[in-house]
């Protein structure tokens, strides 16, 4: 059974061309996903389709056998309980501190403060700002509010991830250690799908799936360097 | 951690509207005393009667002194009434000491009267009843006098209807400003609510995406209103507190029924216009206008 499937998925905004045009996919329950394509090409609109922030025109998308257009009238807030989504943009809220930022969504589930205070630690450990906690978010750099974007992303036990873009204001180390962390996440059970532009990416990853947006639609690709094996 | 979490930004968005919140409280405030007061139609009059009017007494002078039977037959006709609250006899002589201690200048008339000049007197402490519905309590004295024995009732009451009807007046601008002011709150409970949503826009946006539940969402909308109601609440009640303490009248006990109906009535629309404010807010977080710039 496969954890999302797309069916013959159009998306268009208002005054654009079509961004997906008879588009299907279908995502497994475990899966490492990369979707590659060149920007403009709708990868960002992909994620926020996926976390119901944007409708689409035509087609139809499952999440576990269930329509996801009744998901998405129904039981939106339930669904993006299980995502863990990092925004291009980031969208942290600048003038809390880091710890605030990462805590959010488990203060607006309703977990407790024990658990609150656990959870962040262990998230601020993992992306590697525990000296930065207290700081305001409008202080730090691009690198840090990405970390404090996927930190706040994995804190309350996703399951699934979607990023976007989770590296393009990382230095590479910052980038593998990065793409460890979804690794060791995804080793845990979770289903990860990042979308980039970056082709080199999907190569540090063992036993990824990668799809390229192309015409408009997904289309399966092997990285370049393990053909070139 | 999440009801502090609300509560915090919730006492934020007052901060921002707090010129608004305390004068949407205070509007709500007066409309609520006006409603209370027009819904207590028969109470009104004891809202505003002064503690010496609302000891009310009339009194029933017998012809002759009266026996037993005569006293049992009083009685009977006037315990357990709802208007009458305590009744005691005085005896005809004792009516001449009164006035002898009343009116000292006519001592040595008196001296020469006969007790038995002066009839027995029975009187009866009324109660608000009365003060409210001063025609039906009258017409019930009136019954008393035909009793035998008995010679006549003297009440204040007549004086008091026609103070009640010139009421009537004050009741009617009263519906008049409960209906202005109630339609002024509500307008600028919407307008506190909306002065604060700028304040949190983006959280909420946050808060959206990230799964909060319907109820977590509406939360600080409720919360802003709430607050108005409660410091409205306050206002109409210390208000008549006030008032009577400046104009010397009496706290208002009664105009508890009313106040409750009129303050369950506010409390639904005032709901009301935090969903209406929560729907365009809710229009306003979900979907992405391109809006999140750094
Ligand atoms: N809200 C929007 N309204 C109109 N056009 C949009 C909107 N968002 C994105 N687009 C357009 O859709 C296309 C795909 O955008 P996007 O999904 O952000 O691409 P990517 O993330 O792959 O760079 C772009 O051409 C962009 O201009
Ligand atoms: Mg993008």
């Amino acid at each position: 059974m496969a954890f999302i499937t797309c069916q013959h998925m159009y998306k268009k905004y208002p005054g654009t061309d079509w961004i997906f045009y008879n588009a299907g996919l279908s995502i497994e329950q475990g899966q490492f996903l990369f979707v590659l394509g060149n920007s403009g090409s709708g990868k960002t609109t992909f994620i926020k389709i996926l976390c119901g922030q944007e409708g689409y025109d035509r087609g139809r998308i499952f999440v576990k056998n269930r329509n996801f257009r009744n998901i998405r009238r129904k039981h939106l807030h339930l669904w993006r309980r299980t995502l863990g989504v990092v925004f291009q943009d980031f969208r942290l809220l600048e003038d809390r501190t880091v710890k605030e930022n990462i805590a959010l969504p488990l203060v607006i589930t309703g977990f407790g403060k024990k658990e609150v205070i656990d959870r962040v630690n262990a998230v601020l450990k993992l992306v590697d700002l525990q000296h930065r906690a207290d700081v305001p978010c409008k202080l730090l750099s691009g690198g840090e509010q990405q970390r404090v974007a996927i930190g706040r992303a994995i804190v309350h036990g996703p399951e699934l991830i979607l990023a976007d873009e989770p590296t393009g204001s990382l230095d590479d180390d910052h980038t593998r250690r990065i793409l460890q962390l979804f690794t060791t996440l995804h080793r845990r059970g979770l289903t990860v799908v990042i979308a980039t532009h970056d082709r080199r990416l999907p190569l540090a990853v063992k036993g990824c799936r990668t799809v390229m947006i192309r015409d408009k639609n997904f289309v399966d690709v092997v990285p370049v360097k393990r053909a070139n094996k | 951690m999440t009801i502090r979490y609300l509560l915090f930004v919730t006492m934020r968005n007052v901060q921002s509207s707090i010129a608004v919140l305390l004068a949407a409280s205070i509007c709500l405030g007066v409309a609520l005393f006006s409603a209370a007061c027009y819904l207590e139609r028969d109470s009104l009059a004891s809202v505003y009667f002064p503690t010496w009017a609302k000891q009310t007494k009339a009194l029933i002078a017998f012809s002759k002194k009266p026996n037993e039977k005569d006293l049992k037959e009083v009685i009977a006709k006037i315990h357990g009434t709802r208007w009458v609250k305590s009744y005691h006899l005085v005896e005809g002589k004792d009516v001449m000491e009164l006035l002898k201690k009343k009116l000292a200048v006519l001592d040595k008339t008196l001296e020469d009267m006969d007790p038995a000049f002066f009839p027995d007197i029975m009187e009866l402490s009324l109660t608000d009843h009365c003060l409210a519905l001063p025609g039906r309590c009258e017409s019930f004295l009136r019954d008393l006098e035909k009793i035998r024995h008995v010679a006549s009732v003297y009440s204040p009451l007549p004086w008091i209807k026609t103070a009640y009807d010139k009421l009537q007046v004050l009741r009617r601008l009263l519906l008049f400003a409960a209906l202005l002011l109630s339609f002024v709150s509500l307008l600028m409970a919407g307008v506190g609510v909306q002065l604060s949503l700028g304040k949190y826009r983006k959280e909420a946006y946050l808060w959206n995406l990230l799964g909060a539940s319907p109820w977590f969402m509406r939360f600080p909308c409720y919360g802003q209103v709430c607050l108005t109601f409660v410091v409205g609440v306050a206002t109409a009640v210390s208000f008549p507190y006030w008032f009577s303490e400046i104009v010397c009248f009496s706290f208002p006990t009664l105009l508890l029924r009313g106040f409750l109906i009129a303050s369950g009535v506010f409390l639904f629309a005032l709901v009301a216009v935090a969903e209406a404010n929560f729907r365009r807010a809710r229009k306003m977080v979900s979907g992405d206008d391109g809006s999140w710039e750094k």
